[in-house]
């Protein structure tokens, strides 16, 4: 996907189909059935790049055949997850490639109107896909009759409402359709009842970004890449304590190490690692012991954390593990929707505590209150915002107690903070 | 339907149910915040979590469908903890100000707290506040002319949001802010100012929405709900009266899914300072000198009953004219009618004092559904189409209305025709405005159209072929050009009307005040009896024609016999053979030719023909069109017994003022619009030393020396059963809760 992002014109449709572009989707429309690219992705292994890692190819056989409402798809660019930004280089470098998924996945469900929810701020991003889009549609990729293969196709952006919670599916969904990005519950799950209740598929831009190459190459081809179930290659949003923070292709099931340190160039300042959030903030917070793990689904989970997003946070020896949390539990707490209790009062009462803590009036007895909160938040709200929310505080009072400990009881951070924050 | 089980219980359900509903079934209580069941369900409270085998995370009850086999527990270890879990997040920051909080012993966090909660709190930060004013000690923010909102009690249901807008069609509330600064608010200059506001303060669980009027009055548990019937309007809300020492403090309602489905219009739910109200008529007055002056109830009864026999003894029973109400209740409309037949021996009672247009009396058999609503108000919602004819169907039918809001926003299509904008406008999908008066030749001109240029079912053909022979030759000069030039109604419009009207599956029609008042009332009803014809829709379901009554027993004044030439039950008086059963169960003689309506009633007045009037419950100097003349007749009368509650215009005119009872103030029954007989209940004793109405009737015959003896209105009720024909598959005890409707004779 990011062979030619560095490519200065890569965005425009020229560039994009003299390096290779728009070939897949010919290539779809003619020699390949619906169900037969559902089946090849399906059999590419290619899973979900938002975080959940849901299989992609399952997910649009989900959509009802027999159904005669009409079908949508929705590509989700909301991204939101603190530390991420490959979705941002995917498409304001080469916006093509996620157009061209996002045909070819229309296609192969069956819809005749797909939409891209940009996250409001990417101002820059909107215009680009805005820009692709009026190109594509002068090319006859988009509208009406394709490549005259029969198939119709209207794409659209739509700039997101500037929440977190945009960039959960259903909320993505009410926000489309105009109302508070609130969740909805499922099931009904969205492939069957989803935007303005017609099925409906909703799949990430990195996600769609790397269906043309499937196409192009084969539903196996990319299941050699990677690792057996985390097949392909993943974009790493690598930042944080490390040389060179950026955004990293590379094969599912890389070591953290490699990327560090092969890619990232190390530790800044070549201090010592402490800490690595591998997969955007709500995923499990991992130790520096951790360092070879393998970047894919299953080994991050056997690890006791989740790839996410994949963003990378890289935190070294000065970082203080209670400062951590108190700034991710602001987060949560500013971006709950409010619509269910747990996630509202719990997020809220979270960074209270946090904050007391970090400000040195934590009580002993917090520690555990903390852990109980979480439990009666964690699996009891409408969507996994809070899920989310509660994870950097378990884990870090999991692997870093003591910290949090000797911030109750010293009444300021174990770690030297150093000169940076003097 | 599904089998699942529930707590080591099996239950059997229809397919789609959800959790909730099905434990609901088995008596299994599942606490709830956020529900509501006329409401969608949108799982955001999380207290209904109960663990379901084979799912690993907890499920909203109140939206989990069932499904076969599923095991559902939903008082485990983990269901507790998530329980009081969602119960604390609550409290944390609830203010606790209960004691001062209108909700206060009737407040479903209170409640549930006390069932579930923990009686320690772990909270030791600051409580959130959401300051409205920073001299406002309470936080309290007027959101609308009743409400007032106090943000930190909400717990964010947002049932009250969820009613407006799935329900009312109001958006004037709303949801704003994000997280833990979510507030249920209204945007600047806009406040919560709807028909049917009152309902989200009856619909929120805490405290969080309350109403001026009952806002720091009184603790609700000081206070007694009796049941009731909203006397306001025809359409027959169920409501419950709180009450303490003779007072009214609140109304709420008292749901009846057939009538009012738990909703209140603000008319309805704030409307009742009248029964408490200081100027109130306390005691009889007797007119000396040109003065009211205060009597005893035997000075009084006796002088009404003295001059009442003098005048029938020397001008003769027909120079007694008796006015009746439509807000009377049917025992006491009974009475009435039978006191004039029986004790005064005329039949010159009326009870329609607001019209100089009359509509022919019903007849038993052939049409008396022609003059009522022929559907149930439960089946609004069924019809795909609703055809308002002339009628402001949210001033006069709030609740109606609210139905037929609601089916609009469910799909089904409101064809809105009527003299002036209404507030229904909004939701209809078509909209005609005609010039008042011209409702008959607009449906003439659909009727051409529809003869003309759409296909006619083709079993009216040929069942019908006379009548659409003469059909056509009356409608034949109603062209489309020509009607538009009378009605204001473009051609277009027209053939578009009748375009819709063939081809809709279901069409319901409701006429309200324009048209039971209009000169041809009676023509256009027929005329839309014809158009159901036409098109097909005569003997389907949630299709009719309904001609809506105003008073709340409007239905009942007509179906009692409160009429010149209709005994109880539209029973002819003219008719021998029945009126003699009638006679029968009375033991009397009833005149047998039809007496003056009330026009002639005036008319007769004022040429000396009518010497003496008993109005009970009207107010004819205020609701007849002309004013003056009614005066003029009145003041032509010998001697004028006005029986009401307020010293109102008529009364001003009346020797003798008999202080009658309100609503609250007795035992009855109410017909509402639907022809759904209904009991009200006697909250309190007649107030200071008025009398329940009927008792009066019953004090005057006894003077009159006619035994009149009924002790409770049950009795009155019975013996109604026995003589009117429409009521006589009803019975006292049968009514219940939810009231009876009578049922409509087959055929027209």
């Amino acid at each position: 996907m990011f062979k030619y992002i560095d490519v200065p014109d890569q965005y425009k449709i020229d560039t994009y189909i003299r390096n290779g572009g728009y070939r897949a989707l010919p290539k779809a429309l003619k020699e390949y059935t619906p169900d037969e690219l559902i089946e090849m992705v399906k059999k590419s292994g290619l899973r979900g790049r938002g975080g959940a890692g849901f299989p992609a190819g399952l997910k649009w056989s989900f959509v009802p055949k027999d159904s005669p409402k009409p079908r949508f798809l929705l590509c989700n660019a909301d991204e939101g997850e603190p530390g991420t930004f490959k979705d941002r280089a995917l498409i304001e470098n080469d916006p093509h490639q996620l157009l061209e998924g996002i045909i070819i996945a229309s296609y192969a469900i069956g819809a005749h109107n797909a939409f891209i929810y940009i996250r409001g701020e990417f101002a820059f991003g909107a215009k680009r896909l805005q820009e692709a889009i009026r190109e594509s549609y002068q090319k006859g990729y988009l509208g009406k009759n394709i490549l005259e293969s029969g198939f119709d196709l209207d794409l659209d952006v739509y700039r997101g409402g500037g929440a977190y919670i945009c960039g959960e599916e259903t909320s993505l969904m009410e926000s489309v359709e105009g109302g508070r990005a609130n969740p909805r519950l499922k099931p009904p799950f969205p492939a069957s009842v989803g935007l303005y209740k017609n099925p409906t598929v909703i799949n990430n831009v990195e996600t769609l970004s790397n269906v043309p190459h499937i196409v192009l190459n084969g539903g196996e081809w990319y299941a050699n890449i990677g690792m057996p179930k985390s097949t392909g290659t993943k974009i790493f949003s690598l930042s944080g304590h490390v040389k060179r923070p950026g955004n990293y292709e590379l094969p599912m099931g890389v070591t953290l190490r490699e990327l560090i340190f092969e890619h990232g160039g190390g530790i800044k300042d070549d201090r010592q690692l402490k800490a690595v959030i591998p997969g955007g903030v709500s995923t499990p917070v991992l130790t520096a012991e951790l360092l070879d793990v393998k970047m894919d689904f299953e080994s991050l989970y056997e690890a006791g954390s989740l790839l996410g997003s994949g963003a990378t946070i890289v935190m070294d020896e000065s970082t203080c593990m209670v400062k951590v949390a108190y700034r991710i539990s602001k987060f949560f707490e500013h971006e709950s929707c409010g619509k269910c209790v747990p996630c509202r009062e719990g997020t809220r009462w979270i960074r209270q505590i946090m904050q007391r803590i970090e400000n040195g009036k934590g009580r002993e007895e917090d520690i555990d209150l903390l852990r109980d909160i979480c439990a009666n938040i964690a699996g009891k709200t409408v969507c996994p915002l809070a899920d989310g929310a509660v994870v950097p505080i378990t884990s870090t009072i999991e692997k870093f107690r003591d910290e949090y400990e000797y911030h109750i009881k010293h009444k300021k951070c174990m770690v030297d903070l150093g000169e940076r924050f003097v | 339907m599904v089998t699942l089980t529930i707590d080591g219980k099996k239950v059997t359900v229809e397919e789609g149910a959800t959790i909730l509903k099905a434990a609901q079934e088995l008596g299994i209580e599942i606490p709830t915040f956020c529900f509501h069941d006329k409401l969608e369900p949108v799982g955001s409270c999380r207290m209904c979590l109960v663990e379901v085998e084979k799912m690993g995370k907890l499920q909203v009850a109140c939206a989990t469908p069932v499904s076969e086999g599923m095991v559902v527990k939903t008082d485990t270890p983990r269901v507790r903890a998530a329980r009081k879990g969602v119960l604390e997040f609550l409290l944390i920051n609830h203010p606790l100000d209960c004691p001062v909080c209108d909700k206060g012993g009737e407040c479903e966090l209170q409640n549930l707290v006390f069932k579930y909660g923990s009686d320690k709190s772990r909270y030791v930060e600051e409580k959130r506040r959401f300051s409205v004013d920073p001299k406002s000690r309470y936080d309290d923010l007027t959101v609308g002319p009743q409400i007032i909102r106090n943000m930190n009690r909400c717990i964010l249901c947002r049932k009250c949001v969820r009613f407006l807008t799935e329900i009312a069609g109001e958006v004037d509330l709303g949801t704003f802010g994000r997280g833990s600064k979510t507030e249920i608010g209204v945007l600047p200059d806009i406040p919560v100012d709807n028909p049917y506001s009152g309902n989200v303060v009856e619909i929120c669980p805490v405290g969080a929405l309350t109403s001026k009027s009952f806002r720091y009055k009184i603790r609700v548990w000081q206070t007694k709900a009796t049941p009731s019937i909203c006397p306001l309007c025809g359409d027959g809300c169920n409501i419950k009266l709180w009450t303490k020492d003779d007072k009214i403090y609140r109304i709420t309602s008292r749901r009846n899914d057939l009538v009012d489905e738990g909703f209140l219009c603000d008319k309805g739910r704030f409307g009742f300072g009248f029964v408490n109200h200081p100027d109130r008529l306390k005691h009889p007055l007797i007119k000396k000198d040109g003065k009211l002056l205060p009597a005893d109830w035997d000075e009084a009864i006796e002088l009404v009953a003295s001059k009442l026999r003098l005048t029938k003894e020397q001008s003769g029973a027909d120079c007694l004219a008796g006015v009746g109400s439509p807000k009377l209740t049917n025992e006491e409309c009974y009475l009435f009618q039978k006191f004039f037949r029986v004790v005064l021996g005329t039949n010159n009672i009326d009870h329609r004092v607001n019209s100089k247009h009359l509509l022919p009396s019903p007849t038993l058999k052939a049409n008396n559904q022609a003059y009522t609503m022929t559907n149930s108000i439960s089946e609004v919602e069924k019809a795909k189409l609703i055809f308002v004819l002339g009628c402001d169907l949210q001033m006069e039918h709030p609740i109606i209305a609210l139905r037929v809001i609601k089916s609009t926003r469910r799909g089904n299509r409101l064809f809105l025709v009527n003299p002036e904008s209404t507030q229904l406008n909004r939701f209809a999908q078509d909209l005609l405005i005609y010039k008042k008066g011209t409702e008959l030749d607009l449906l003439y001109g659909v009727i051409r159209e529809i003869i003309e240029e759409e296909p006619i079912i083709a079993e009216y053909r040929e069942l019908f072929e006379d009548e659409l022979k003469e059909l056509r030759q009356k409608v034949q000069p109603f062209e489309s050009q020509k009607v538009s030039q009378t009605t204001g109604i473009s051609p277009d419009k027209i053939k578009n009307l009748a375009h819709t009207l063939t081809k809709v599956e279901s069409i319901m029609i409701l006429c309200g005040k324009q048209i039971s008042f209009h000169p041809q009332n009676s023509e256009i009803i027929e005329s839309l009896y014809d158009l159901l014809h036409l098109t097909g829709h005569q003997d389907k379901d949630a299709c009719g024609v309904n001609l809506l009554w105003e008073d709340c027993n409007s239905r009942g004044a007509l179906d009692c016999g409160v009429l010149p030439d209709r005994l109880p039950g539209y029973v002819d008086v003219s008719d021998e053979a029945l009126r003699k059963e009638v006679e029968g169960v009375w033991n009397a003689k009833i005149p047998d030719k039809p007496g003056f309506d009330f026009n002639l009633m005036l008319e007769a007045a004022h040429q000396g023909k009518i010497k003496a009037m008993y109005i009970e419950g009207a107010d004819p100097v205020k609701e007849y069109p002309e004013r003056d003349y009614v005066k003029d007749a009145l003041k032509k009368l010998d001697f004028l017994v006005v029986q009401d509650i307020f010293l109102t215009e008529t009364a001003k005119l009346a020797h003798v003022i008999l202080p009658g009872a309100s609503f609250a103030e007795k035992d009855g029954t109410f017909t509402s619009v639907e022809r759904r007989v209904q009991k009200l209940g006697e909250t309190f004793d007649p107030l200071a030393n008025c009398r329940a109405d009927w008792y009066i009737i019953c004090m005057l015959a006894q003077a009159m020396g006619y035994e009149f003896e009924y002790t409770p209105p049950a009795q009155i009720f019975e013996e109604l059963t026995r003589v009117s024909p429409i009521h006589s598959n009803l019975s006292w005890e049968d009514l219940g809760e939810s009231g009876k409707q009578w049922v409509i004779e087959e055929g027209r």
